[in-house]
């Protein structure tokens, strides 16, 4: 599965996530400056990284949104490839109308780094294939505007489609929903899918426990094994 | 423009006239006069800082430079350096703090490193004054905004509540970068042909005589002082540090400088005179935020976020590119020259034209020093109002108050985990990161003791440093380094001189006796309003190499049934700990004199202990007294402990004195025997077993595990 | 010709406005009574040149559409004036 990160001026988890990606699935993974127009042709899986694109000036991934890579990145999702947001990523895909909705600003209008839980709602889609629904994963967040906001009919329409991905959850008992969720993020919704299953956005950042003795946990390993599994699988949708 | 009105005074003025041979003019006296102030010369303090040990085996690059480098071994080298930013942060917090930041980041970039890894002292007012609480939200937010924008991790600190802070709060930024040896950067290495090109921001009006600013108390009414404040951009810096690594990468710079204090003149003054050349400068060239901005104005602005580079002509066109790559300003705005000279072109008009050395070769001040007269009663200790008559509830007070609980709060809003290398962060007493691409790790504790500074400046330094050191030997390291931050009130005061002075030797007489060199640092002068003066408060933030990070021996890590160890002696010292501080409401007495016998052994066999892996967990005994690093142990490995040590003297000494050479141990039961036989040299004593919901000790206290945690975690009331 | 632009950008009815929430409280626990809603917004400023009011406030508007704010919780109010020589 070839790989390729985009990087905006002002992304900073650009370098931990092509390390996660490579370590994890020793896999190559191509570095492209947000002013190229394409990806190498067999590009198989985007990833828009987190950080303070544009200084997150004027709103979280908004100029990264309208940035000159981003026709490409509409060309590979259109085409069934795989495309993942993490972070500002996902707030730049949300910018872009690659995914409903908007991040606004967390409830405690404070940035908030921390281990987060999360329960896996939904595998049909080419991220969580390997999971069951109902797991509890731990991929810690690191944002300040991370609440995931959609008008209430939008919202239940997200839901029915069974496009929410992860939802914060209380690692005890398994509940999830909007109490869990650190940022007040609606129905504690903390990554979507688009109804086709290869675009993700999330807002915690798996990368960041992928390597267990550092100390963001342990555990997101199996997420990129999971995407390298269904892309193996099934290719591009 | 009288000399005075630089901060000059009268026989300075007369050594100038000496040095020129004539008056200076209008511009040669600003540019002299703020190269010669407090914040850039440090006059008052450069005697006293070479008494620092600055040799160790693993210096690379000690004082001198923008930041001290150690060798990590491996090809890697550590460099890393502590910073004030405490008068901008007084006025301005959110901006100042986050300048601070990054002010100590260029100093990191200007090295070559990548910016690595950042850590922040904070030292507040009166912990329940509204005006305290706004400070602290202020510099709190602004030092997140931008570690967490810049993609630096910060992975601990020191936060740290005194009335005695009111008005004059202290923000010590602490950054440090790995970077290959080979592609080292240095400000000393510029010759004559090379350009001089200003990477970065447009040159606008802030912070205009910045340096001399903190080289004065502030103002009752700070307000006035306000357009000085620099603006931050961390945008703007991430793209900094990201080209500036790519130049470096590509050979492509000869010398480089940040720009901190004096702008222009400062970087552009000291990489001529380090380079042992001269320097023409265009003020033409310098882009320019604001129109008709005045040369002195242009060359003390302390816009942030520029980098000052020399470029060998014939790479002038790949760096011009690299900028462009960035989006960067980019301009040269002057020439290196041969004949030692500072000279200022203002289009074809020769503004300034003075010797390099005028601006290097800065004066030294030799102030008088007096034992303050109050010595005897800050350290006259009364053990009588000490007693605890319910040492439950004393504890959970220490637990619970403004310095002892959960710094959780602030710590959830700073970025800990980005770069993806750090091991331990936050919250851990000692904080560690990966060495890029190998197994090694870097260990960092930052220390700094203010009351026990406060009550005997020389044993309170002493204090300080060794506790610092102690963690990072507990962990299983090897001692790197130190740097430090030393925050004062006015040298010009004997009373206030004379603790600065032996604050400084109590720091070089421990780091000598104890191998550990001083690699860099800064000096933070005038630190008082008109309502008070600040304790004096030495930070240190001392570096350790851990050659396996498998190796290391972490905090909160104790398992049950471990048996709990306490090694070095019994008691401390009740003289200005926390627990004396609560009582009294003002610190009293003073903490143990320097046992170096002890620390080396201490060093010694602590190494052993962790390379060994004789204990799961281990923690140097500090604020608080054994209580409280007992409890901090079983809040943070979430189990209960039953300890049955009896004390020597009193309930309260045992439970609360501080300072020695001092730490706990969590052993497990069947290493416990190798564990005694390695210490039996050592003061060493089984004190009890953990396990289960209650923190027990003998007939004198028992609290249930829970409620320590809700005290510890702010959630008690 | 020349013209000022103003764009005031605000949160969207309907949509949580963090910060507008957050100044009421401080407001009220300033003892300012009586404030019913607070919203949080931003504004921006700008000079550009057109060929009237009409086609500036258009180009503004579609900079608000490409840009400026984000509709889906956002709204915005245009005001438009010629730059006095």
């Amino acid at each position: 599965m070839k790989t390729a990160v985009v990087v905006f001026p002002g992304s900073n988890c650009d370098r931990d996530v092509q390390r996660a990606v490579t370590e994890t699935l020793q896999t190559q993974v191509d570095m492209v400056w947000h002013e190229n127009t394409k990806f190498a042709d067999d590009t198989d899986l985007v990833i828009l990284p987190g950080g303070f694109s544009y200084g997150d000036y004027l709103r979280s991934g908004a100029m990264a949104a309208r940035s000159p890579i981003m026709d490409a990145v509409k060309k590979h999702a259109a085409e069934g490839k795989l495309l993942l947001g993490i972070c500002n990523g996902f707030q730049t895909l949300t910018e872009a109308h690659l995914l409903p909705g908007a991040l606004i600003a967390n409830t405690s209008l404070t940035f908030i780094c921390k281990r987060s839980y999360l329960r896996v709602e939904q595998t049909d889609n080419m991220f969580t294939s390997s999971f069951k629904v109902g797991d509890i994963v731990q991929y810690p967040i690191a944002h300040h505007e991370g609440l995931f906001f959609l008008p209430p009919d939008e919202l239940k329409e997200l839901e029915d489609a069974k496009q929410v991905v992860f939802r914060y959850a209380d690692p005890q008992t398994g509940d999830a929903g909007a109490k869990y969720a650190p940022n007040g993020a609606l129905n504690g919704i903390a990554g979507i899918c688009n109804e086709r299953g290869n675009i993700l956005g999330l807002m915690p950042h798996p990368e960041r426990s992928t390597f267990g003795h550092l100390n963001g946990g342990s555990g997101g390993d199996k997420f990129w094994k999971s995407i390298e599994k269904a892309f193996n699988e099934r290719g591009a949708l | 423009m009288g000399f005075r009105e630089v901060g000059l005074s009268e026989s300075e003025y007369k050594r100038i006239i000496e040095i020129l041979g004539r008056e200076p003019n209008g511009l040669e006296l600003e540019l002299i006069g703020v190269m010669w102030s407090e914040h850039c010369s440090y006059k008052s303090t450069r005697p006293l800082l070479k008494t620092y040990p600055s040799k160790g085996k693993y210096v690379l690059q000690g004082q001198g430079e923008n930041a001290g480098v150690v060798d990590m071994g491996e090809g890697w080298g550590f460099a890393f350096k502590v910073e004030s930013h405490n008068h901008p942060s007084a006025v301005a917090p959110f901006q100042g703090a986050a300048t601070g930041v990054g002010g100590i980041i260029r100093d990191i970039i200007a090295m070559g490193a990548r910016p690595s890894v950042s850590m922040d002292g904070l030292f507040f007012g009166d912990p329940d004054s509204i005006k305290t609480q706004n400070l602290a939200k202020g510099i709190v937010e602004g030092i997140g905004a931008y570690g967490n924008a810049v993609g630096v991790p910060i992975v601990g600190g020191k936060t740290f509540y005194s009335p005695s802070y009111n008005g004059n709060p202290l923000v010590n930024a602490f950054s440090a970068g790995f970077v290959r040896l080979d592609k080292m950067a240095s400000s000393q290495t510029a010759k004559a042909g090379d350009l001089a090109v200003l990477l970065g921001s447009k040159t606008g009006r802030d912070g205009i005589a910045g340096a001399s600013f903190a080289s004065r108390e502030l103002d009752e009414d700070s307000r006035a002082s306000k357009p000085q404040i620099q603006i931050g951009d961390p945008f703007e810096e991430k793209l900094l540090i990201e080209c500036c690594l790519d130049l470096l990468e590509q050979k492509l710079i000869a010398s480089m400088q940040d720009m901190g204090a004096a702008g222009i003149l400062s970087s552009s003054s000291e990489i001529a005179h380090k380079s042992g050349c001269g320097i023409d400068i265009q003020v033409k060239q310098i882009p320019l935020r604001e129109k008709d901005m005045l040369p002195w104005e242009i060359f003390l602005s302390e816009s942030q976020e520029r980098m000052l580079l020399i470029v060998e002509k014939e790479k002038l066109d790949p760096v011009f590119a690299m900028a462009k790559h960035y989006d960067l300003d980019c301009a040269v705005v002057g020439t290196i020259t041969d004949n030692h000279r500072y000279k200022v072109y203002n289009g074809d008009v020769l503004e300034a034209d003075i010797p390099v050395s005028i601006l290097g070769d800065t004066p030294e001040v030799f102030w008088p020093s007096e034992v303050p007269s109050d010595m005897p009663q800050r350290q006259n200790i009364k053990l009588s109002t000490l007693t605890t008559n319910d040492p439950a509830n004393d504890l959970l007070a220490l637990i619970g108050c403004a310095n002892g609980r959960s710094k959780h709060e602030i710590w959830d809003q700073y970025d800990s985990m980005v770069q993806l290398h750090t091991i331990a962060g936050n919250g851990e007493p000692v904080a560690a990161v990966e060495v890029p691409d190998t197994h090694r790790a870097c260990l960092l504790t930052m220390e700094a003791e203010p009351c026990k500074c406060w009550t005997d400046p020389y044993t309170g330094a002493c204090e300080t440093m060794a506790l610092s050191l102690r963690g990072l030997w507990l962990s299983g390291a090897d001692t790197l380094g130190m740097t430090n931050c030393l925050n004062f009130a006015s040298p010009e005061v004997p009373e206030k001189f004379y603790e600065l002075q032996q604050s400084i030797r109590g720091l070089a007489d421990t780091c000598r006796e104890l191998d550990c060199p001083v690699v860099s640092g800064n000096v933070s002068l005038y630190n008082e309003t008109a309502s008070g003066r600040i304790y004096p408060t030495p930070l240190v933030v001392t570096a350790g190499l851990a050659v396996n990070r498998d190796d290391i021996l972490f905090a909160g890590r104790t398992q049950k049934d471990d048996l709990i160890y306490l090694v070095g002696k019994i008691e401390g010292s009740m003289g200005a700990s926390r627990y004396q501080s609560m009582k009294d409401g003002v610190p009293l007495g003073k903490t143990v004199e320097p046992d170096y016998k002890a620390e080396k052994d201490f060093r010694e066999l602590a190494r052993k202990t962790a390379h060994s892996h004789l204990a799961s967990s281990g923690r140097v005994v500090a604020g608080g007294g054994i209580a409280v690093t007992l409890a901090s142990e079983a809040i943070a490995s979430n189990i209960g402990m039953d300890i049955t040590l009896a004390p020597e003297s009193t309930v309260e000494s045992l439970l609360f004195s501080e300072g020695g050479t001092r730490a706990v141990y969590s052993v497990p039961q069947d290493k416990a025997a190798e564990f005694e036989k390695l210490w039996s040299g050592f003061p060493c004593r089984k004190i009890g077993k953990a396990g289960g919901d209650m923190y027990k000790w003998n007939n004198i206290l028992e609290v249930r595990l829970a409620q320590l945690k809700k005290t510890f975690l702010g959630e008690a009331k | 010709m020349l013209f000022h632009a103003e764009v005031l950008i605000t949160p969207r009815e309907g949509v949580l406005d963090t910060q507008g929430k957050a100044v009421q409280k401080t407001l009220t626990h300033l003892g300012y009574s009586g404030i019913d809603e607070v919203r949080v917004g931003r504004i921006v400023r700008m000079k550009l040149e057109a060929a009237d009011a009409a086609s500036a406030e258009k180009s503004v508007k579609s900079m608000c559409e490409d840009l400026l704010a984000n509709e889906l919780i956002e709204t915005f109010a245009i005001t438009v004036k010629e730059a006095v020589k």
